[in-house]
């Protein structure tokens, strides 16, 4: 099948740049491409290299594997002197490079509501032009996550200290796509650590536990049930690796994105609830028909907040109206500090009426001895049971 | 059950007929037909505190498993004296509510329980068995182990 190629042609010999538009199968190959250019320019296919993606694309490269669309263009670069632009770089090397664009990874795509293969795509961080070079290979997800770490030239604004800018994009739809760096293919078929299932797509959280998308999107919806999502800064609340004792976590939350739209907006509204109520800044609105959360401002502050949803007006300590702080019947404060103690990491007022001393604190995750008042440790679990 | 809960529970029966690993009985597993609830029995291993000994666990499925942890308790005329378990049964151990996870099985949970008897230094109930046994609920998975108040 034939499909037409927008090519933006630069050429640094004699200053000029213009377009053209191919129509070429998508089965041919970048030198087969670069001989149709030449029969259109009459510039040698040899003095011409293609740039897609912020690199030079082997000759061998299939058009197909590209993944273009319509909008997409390619760059064809002719060097301003005689000598051809080629590197010196053995053939395996430059084939193995052109791979990493090819789709080999997984986004979460809105418009298609699902995990789908994605295309990692460059441009320019300064005129957002698709006519780049990068001065050096992307290494790992955080080279293309992270701003400001891959540099470039780019054709178009040609300013110095320029950076990448990567985007991901559904393979499907083509639409912009969060990348979901703990999915991956099953190449090895390898099993479920959860139902021993042999599936081709899998969640691992970079410690080579695999679990099948349909048993994480399970586990997910199960912790979300009770909200067992652990506290992990700078992660947020998220979800340890289902493999026993393993303390890998999601490290980003587009991952949850898999339970769906309302268990997904769900979580959000229980995680910014529980991150306010640990924040100091933090407070929920003590009106009953509210409860809108949200941050009180730590300068010129008299201890009184307003809810900037319902306008109540309240004591932040004691949450009543009309303070009650002063007034020396505070039966109310008198009774929670005689009847708790305060978790050892998040100062969370804890009460123990009954069970054994190992507190597991449903706020911040840490396990604590009730006696000791310290993190659990190994002499708790033997003599401080009651 | 759901399909995937039966699966699984398939999966791991024909796993353990085929491993029959030591120490656990596993010839009458099955007390029910949707296979719902497994009877294991349990050997004390030798040289430790409950050697020769046979105890009964009772396993109970929810249809959310294995995302939901099992009810697991001691059943019969046996309890094993231990500082983790009650005498009515009940097992406060860690891997049976916060700790669960859905890559632990039956045959994980049974070791577990193997190697919390094989490990304890005397015979006897929890300190607050008295008072736990006649006031929690009759399903293990529903006490708390630990305790938090939310409201305060």
């Amino acid at each position: 099948m034939s499909d037409a190629v927008t090519i933006i042609l630069q050429d640094r010999k004699t200053g000029q740049r213009r377009n053209l538009s191919i129509k070429v199968n998508k089965e041919v190959n970048i030198a087969e491409l670069a001989k149709n250019v030449e029969r259109l320019t009459q510039i040698p296919s040899d003095e011409l290299e293609v740039v897609f993606c912020g690199k030079k694309l082997s000759k061998s490269t299939v058009m197909k594997d590209l993944s273009l669309t319509p909008a997409t263009q390619l760059m064809f670069l002719r060097s301003n002197n005689n000598s051809k632009l080629s590197t010196k770089a053995p053939i395996e090397q430059r084939l193995q490079t052109d791979s990493s664009i090819l789709g080999s990874f997984y986004v979460w795509c809105k418009t298609c509501d699902g995990v789908k293969r994605g295309k990692l795509r460059v441009y320019c961080q300064n005129c957002s032009s698709t006519s780049v070079l990068v001065k050096s290979e992307p290494q790992n997800w955080i080279d293309v996550l992270k701003s400001k770490r891959i540099p470039v030239t780019c054709e178009d604004c040609c300013l110095p200290d320029l950076f990448a800018e990567f985007k991901f994009k559904c393979l499907t739809c083509n639409d912009l796509a969060a990348a979901l760096t703990h999915v991956r293919g099953n190449w090895q078929l390898e099993e479920c650590c959860v139902c021993d299932g042999k599936e081709k797509i899998v969640f691992d959280l970079g410690c080579n536990h695999i679990s099948c998308q349909d048993c994480f999107k399970d586990y997910l919806l199960s912790t979300l049930d009770n909200f067992n999502f652990i506290n992990k800064p700078p992660y947020g609340f998220t979800i340890s690796c289902p493999y026993p004792g393993c303390n890998r976590v999601v490290q980003d939350v587009h991952h949850f994105h898999l339970m769906g739209q309302s268990s997904y907006s769900d979580y959000q509204r229980k995680a910014t609830e529980r991150l306010i109520a640990i924040d100091d800044e933090g407070v929920t609105c003590p009106n009953v028909s509210c409860g809108q959360s949200f941050f009180w401002e730590p300068y010129d502050d008299d201890g009184r907040s307003q809810c900037p949803d319902c306008f109540y007006t309240f004591c932040r300590k004691c949450t009543e109206k009309d303070c009650v702080c002063q007034s020396d019947d505070d039966l109310t404060r008198t009774t929670i500090d005689a009847t708790t103690r305060r978790c050892p990491n998040c100062n969370v007022a804890t009460e123990r009426n009954g069970g054994c001393s190992h507190i597991h604190c449903t706020s911040c995750g840490l396990d604590w001895c009730f006696k000791c008042v310290t993190e659990w440790k190994e002499e708790c679990q033997w003599d401080h049971w009651f | 059950m759901s399909d995937a809960a039966t699966r699984r529970l398939m999966k791991e029966l024909a796993q353990l007929k085929n491993e029959n690993p030591e120490g656990l009985l596993i010839d009458n597993a099955i007390t029910s037909s949707d296979l719902k609830q497994w009877k294991i029995g349990v050997v004390g291993a030798e040289g430790t505190l409950y050697a020769g000994e046979v105890f009964t666990l009772q396993f109970t499925f929810g249809p959310q498993y294995p995302f939901n942890s099992p009810e697991v308790m001691f059943v019969g005329d046996t309890i094993p004296a231990h500082p983790h378990i009650y005498s009515n049964g009940h097992i406060c151990l860690s891997i049976l509510s916060d700790d669960w996870t859905p890559a632990l099985s039956v045959q994980s949970v049974c070791l577990s329980i193997l190697s919390m008897l094989s490990s304890s230094k005397e015979k006897k109930h929890p300190m607050d068995d008295a008072i736990y046994v006649r006031t929690c609920n009759k399903n293990p998975s529903k006490t708390r182990w630990w305790f938090h108040d939310d409201s305060v």
